[in-house]
């Protein structure tokens, strides 16, 4: 066979060439899309990872803080923080009570309400 | 070129020889030691981590925090390192605000991990952190926390972290395990579940997030809801404070109840501890009195008696008691009043607290009477018969009468040759309070999760009628004698308030005789008597000083009941209370 003949049979088409370039071209998009997705992922899942962290302290700063919270609203911390400014507050069991002879009767106890105290 | 052939050849056979051990080596590796290598990697990348759960929190009757548990680190440091690098001490003698050689004296350089400081918080922690520091290792752990100190810790109790593994895991996970207290009865509701997670991690032992296989979170435990109120609970520790301060006791046991449905809102115990600091944590004081201490009663335990007799309609209030003048020669023995008494009316011989008053009505009764009713009053059995309950209650001691003396009919009714607990005389008496109905004592409300949901719910149980109403009643107002001006108990009057109670001063047995220098000082009453809504129970176990129930314990009681009057905004009916200012006196 003559040599032109062979390369003229061994030629690829203009078109076919495109084709398969083109083919290509769309599979490297594909396989670059995928490690793209794949990497993205990982990335995402890092930053998941960080916020997952970041919840966690902030959940144990704020147990922290609760914690602090209860411990400064306790009768014992509320009374040794009295004591401590010396307000002179009386207790409760040192508190005279006075029995008040209210009347019984509605309309007189309207009356005694409106009595004049500073008599 | 035949030289070259021989070289060649030797050439081919020696990789010949190479590829053939690589192959080999390759074919070992891969066929052979397979399993083996594949169970490594596996090991290496693939690892289930346990998630420890969080223990649920204690709550007062209102939501107050009584106990919780939080994440702490212990810092540690690698003294080798810190002194292979001097320059770390002067940075971490700035941060800790100490003398650099102070540092320098604690660093061992041979101990790798030295404990510097234990239970840090996280915001402590994270500053030390932040500083990068290599020669510091930082242990986290979860720790139990009790904010309001030592009150309510023998109610609350103890835990212990132990090892134990997850159940479906297999692995080993550290847990808080209750001991004692309700931290133990209730230990499995706090206790909550572990979780797991599957990860897989690179050559440098971090996580790729992205591979992560599996994440089941742990669940941490329910919330345990008391009975206990926490203002309460400090009223009564204060209390408790003042009587170990002024009277030197070897004990002293208080309990409040709410009669009507048998909630224990304060219960306290001296000595005590404090269950942050384990330090101070002994076998004496981790006792919890309140049920386990076992004590004569003296006339707190005339009750029986009183109740007995009244609700078999014997006799009545206003019967007259002839009361010996004060010594009375029974079985071979004298029976004594702290003061002569002629003769009284039963009303009057509850006020006076006389002995040979109740001695006779015994007698009448008779000891298969006085027994019944002791034991139907829960005396000789444990109070608590479910599993909601604090761990190790004492029975106490109640003899059957066919193992009674001929004495016994005058001194079991004055509380003489029985045992009982605090536990079990508040809860007779509030069985009086309650219009006869014995409540079992209930410390434990509900347990809840997180979001506030119950999962159980314990609610008040009656545990039998004891007497009748109309008796209950009647027992309530001859205890309101004993806290008038006439009785024995004038110091544990509320103004205000009408109030009920007993006082009970009994000697001390000390090698099997009645030591007469030592007692048992003890008070129980409550308010308001209409309708009772809290009972008071205090027993000071060989006060100093002072030995008579109504000098000791009554005022403690006064001091109590005002301020739990003033915190429940009790007002009694058909009277307007005005609380005065100091000045105005």
């Amino acid at each position: 066979m003559a040599r032109n003949v062979i390369r003229r049979s061994n030629s690829l088409e203009a078109r076919r060439l495109t084709m398969f370039i083109a083919a290509l071209l769309v599979l490297t998009i594909l396989c670059l899309v995928f490690v793209f997705l794949q990497i993205r992922s990982i990335q995402l899942a890092d930053d998941v990872k960080k916020l997952e962290g970041t919840l966690q302290d902030i959940e144990k700063r704020n147990s922290c803080l609760q914690l602090e919270i209860e411990r400064r609203t306790k009768p014992k911390a509320l009374a040794d923080k009295v004591a401590a400014l010396h307000l002179d507050l009386v207790g409760v069991s040192e508190l005279q009570t006075i029995e008040a002879q209210l009347p019984a009767e509605p309309s007189e106890y309207r009356a005694y309400a409106q009595r004049d105290v500073t008599k | 070129m035949r030289d070259i052939r021989v070289r060649l050849t030797w050439v081919v056979i020696l990789f010949a020889i190479g590829f053939t051990f690589v192959s080999t080596r390759l074919i070992y590796l891969q066929l052979v030691m397979h399993d083996f290598y594949l169970d490594e990697a596996i090991k290496m990348h693939y690892v289930s981590i346990p998630i420890p759960p969080l223990r649920g929190e204690i709550l007062d009757r209102t939501g107050n925090v009584l106990a919780r548990s939080l994440e702490v680190t212990d810092l540690r440091i690698d003294g080798k390192v810190a002194w292979e690098n001097p320059a770390t001490f002067d940075r971490l003698a700035a941060v800790f605000g100490m003398p650099e050689a102070d540092l320098k004296k604690i660093v061992s350089p041979t101990n790798r991990y030295q404990l510097l400081e234990s239970g840090m918080s996280f915001e402590d922690a994270s500053r030390l952190r932040a500083l990068r520091e290599r020669a510091l290792i930082f242990v986290d752990r979860i720790a139990r926390f009790y904010p309001s100190g030592g009150e309510a810790a023998h109610v609350l109790g103890l835990v212990n972290t132990s090892t134990v593994d997850t159940p479906l895991t297999g692995q080993p996970i550290e847990f808080e395990v209750g001991v004692d207290g309700v931290e133990k009865t209730m230990d499995h509701y706090l206790r909550g579940i572990p979780g797991e997670r599957r990860m897989v991690r690179d050559a440098g032992r971090r996580e790729i997030a992205a591979f992560r296989r599996a994440d089941r979170p742990a669940i941490d435990g329910y919330n345990v809801e008391l009975t206990i109120d926490q203002v309460i609970q400090h009223i009564v520790e204060v209390e408790a404070d003042r009587l170990e301060q002024t009277y030197h006791p070897n004990g002293i046991h208080i309990v409040v109840t709410r009669p009507s449905t048998g909630d224990i809102l304060a219960l306290t115990n001296r000595p005590t501890f404090d269950p942050n600091n384990r330090s101070t944590i002994n076998a004496e004081n981790i006792r919890d009195g309140c049920i386990q201490s076992l004590y004569e009663p003296g006339s707190t335990f005339k009750l029986v008696t009183l109740s007995a007799s009244l609700n078999e309609k014997m006799i009545s209030l206003d019967t007259n008691i002839y009361c010996e003048n004060g010594r009375f020669f029974h079985a071979g023995a004298w029976l004594t009043d702290s003061e002569p008494m002629g003769t009284l009316t039963f009303r009057e011989v509850v006020a006076h607290s006389s002995n040979i008053g109740f001695a006779k009505v015994a007698m009448m009764l008779g000891g298969d009477k006085v027994y019944q009713y002791a034991r139907a009053f829960g005396f000789g059995a444990r109070t608590q018969s479910t599993l909601v309950a604090l761990p190790g209650e004492e029975r106490g001691i109640l003899y059957p009468p066919k193992k009674w003396s001929a004495l016994s009919i005058t001194r079991v009714p004055m509380g003489y040759e029985v045992m009982v607990t605090d536990m079990q005389i508040a809860m007779a008496y509030s069985a009086i309070a309650n219009d006869g109905n014995l409540m079992v004592p209930r410390l434990v409300k509900a347990v809840t999760d997180d979001k506030g949901r119950i999962i159980a719910e314990f609610l008040p149980r009656v545990a039998r009628q004891v007497v009748s109403p109309e008796t209950a009643a009647l027992v309530r107002g001859a205890l309101e004698g004993v806290v008038s001006d006439d009785g024995t108990a004038k110091l544990a009057a509320v103004p205000g308030f009408r109030v009920g109670g007993k006082t009970g001063t009994a000697q001390r047995l000390t090698n099997g005789t009645y030591d007469k220098t030592h007692y048992t000082a003890s008070f129980v009453g409550f308010l308001p008597l209409e309708h009772p809504e809290f009972l008071v129970s205090i027993v000071v176990d060989d006060p100093k000083g002072e030995i008579f129930g109504g000098k000791v314990a009554a005022p403690a009681f006064h001091n109590i009941a005002t301020q739990i009057a003033a915190h429940m905004n009790l007002n009694p009916a058909g009277t307007q209370v005005v609380v005065a200012d100091r000045t105005d006196s």
